[in-house]
């Protein structure tokens, strides 16, 4: 699976079997009598201002700068793909195709983004535990690379870790099928603190206050990256 | 000096990793079928793209130097630092893809740096 965001548009190209196993893990278990949405797919930028159907995603808009499609679903499950904010002339039609709020689907956001800062920082810290037990790579020579890449591949940690990150991978491919980028990027920022927390409190390892303060300014930093003007989270 | 070394290869070959397979799937055209004969195809035609072997090596690298810088150094120092894949996509971004990048994209990444490089001090 590859994701891919050319010109800051999220573009989603999902195999079969992973969205099956999406739908099983995640959607399944969060989706009672949500309609699910539809997982991705792909449009090349293009100059065309003519709606255009491509497998089920209807072209809205599109100038050289941003596009934006929808999928033929009811209003508060469509999937938008557009940044930056359309321009004024474009508004109307941004409007009609605008995500409308319900309740069940604030709750599946919440729910994926939480899924999303508990599972990325516990990736990262098994797969920290799991190599703090191989060695510092310090000493490591080439002739010593097949044993630590056996004593890496039998880690129990590290496998942990994959299969988390792989669950926090999973919760944001399908949390981007219906929420924006620039609302889910500057959110899932919080993982940054969530790591450092697990950090001290788990791993054990000491944090200065140079280096809290660092990634509380980090974490701003994304949030000014990710933040876009409203009108891209706009309800109707 | 090492850990710096391999934080640069997480960062640089990571988000450069992330470009090329870019590059290569858009050489490769729009997706619409996703069943799973036609995946195959896209995949196989995917692996014809130099790109795509390019992208997918430095991903591989990206990958296996996070695993040896987090032998060496604190999870809670490893992560953030990686945030430093916001700059390296706003300048891969602009002058690999021809992007534009918002000034306030700009302000953003550069308060990221100013994190990073506390991060960087309050551990040495």
């Amino acid at each position: 699976m590859i994701v891919i965001f050319p010109n800051d548009i999220h573009v989603v190209y999902l195999p079969a079997w992973f969205e099956l196993l999406c739908r099983a893990l995640v959607v399944a278990p969060l989706g009672a009598g949500i309609k699910e949405p539809s997982l991705g797919g792909y449009r090349k930028p293009c100059n065309n201002d003519e709606g255009e159907f491509l497998n089920g995603f209807k072209l809205l808009i599109s100038d050289d700068s941003c596009f934006m499609f929808a999928i033929d679903c009811p209003a508060e499950l469509q999937f938008r793909a557009c940044h930056p904010v359309p321009s004024a002339v474009h508004t109307s039609l941004w409007r009609t195709c605008c995500m409308t709020t319900s309740p069940g689907l604030h709750f599946k956001t919440y729910c994926m983004l939480l899924i999303m800062v508990v599972f990325a920082p516990l990736g990262n810290v098994l797969l920290g535990k799991g190599m703090k037990n191989v060695g510092v790579a310090i000493s490591w020579s080439p002739s010593k690379l097949p044993q630590i890449a056996s004593l890496v591949l039998t880690s129990g940690y590290i496998w942990l870790g994959i299969a988390s990150l792989l669950t926090f991978f999973v919760a944001y491919m399908l949390i981007l099928s219906w929420a924006d980028f620039s609302y889910v990027q500057p959110a899932s920022s919080i993982a940054l603190l969530v790591v450092a927390l697990l950090g001290y409190f788990y791993l054990g390892e000491k944090i200065s206050p140079l280096h809290w303060a660092g990634i509380v300014v980090i974490c701003l930093g994304v949030f000014v990256v990710g933040n876009t003007p409203p009108r891209t989270t706009e309800v109707r | 000096m090492r850990e710096a070394l391999l934080l640069f290869f997480v960062v640089v070959s990571g988000t450069g990793g992330e470009i090329c397979v870019t590059r290569a799937m858009k050489r490769v055209g729009e997706v619409t079928d996703f069943r799973p004969l036609a995946v195959v195809r896209v995949i196989l035609r995917a692996l014809k793209v130099p790109w795509m072997w390019i992208g997918v090596a430095m991903m591989a690298l990206a990958f296996f130097s996070l695993l040896a810088v987090l032998s060496i150094e604190n999870v809670s120092f490893v992560v953030p630092m990686t945030a430093l894949n916001y700059a390296a996509g706003a300048l891969g971004g602009k002058f690999f893809l021809g992007e534009r990048v918002t000034a306030r994209r700009w302000a953003g990444v550069l308060i990221v740096c100013v994190g990073v490089t506390l991060v960087w001090f309050g551990k040495h």
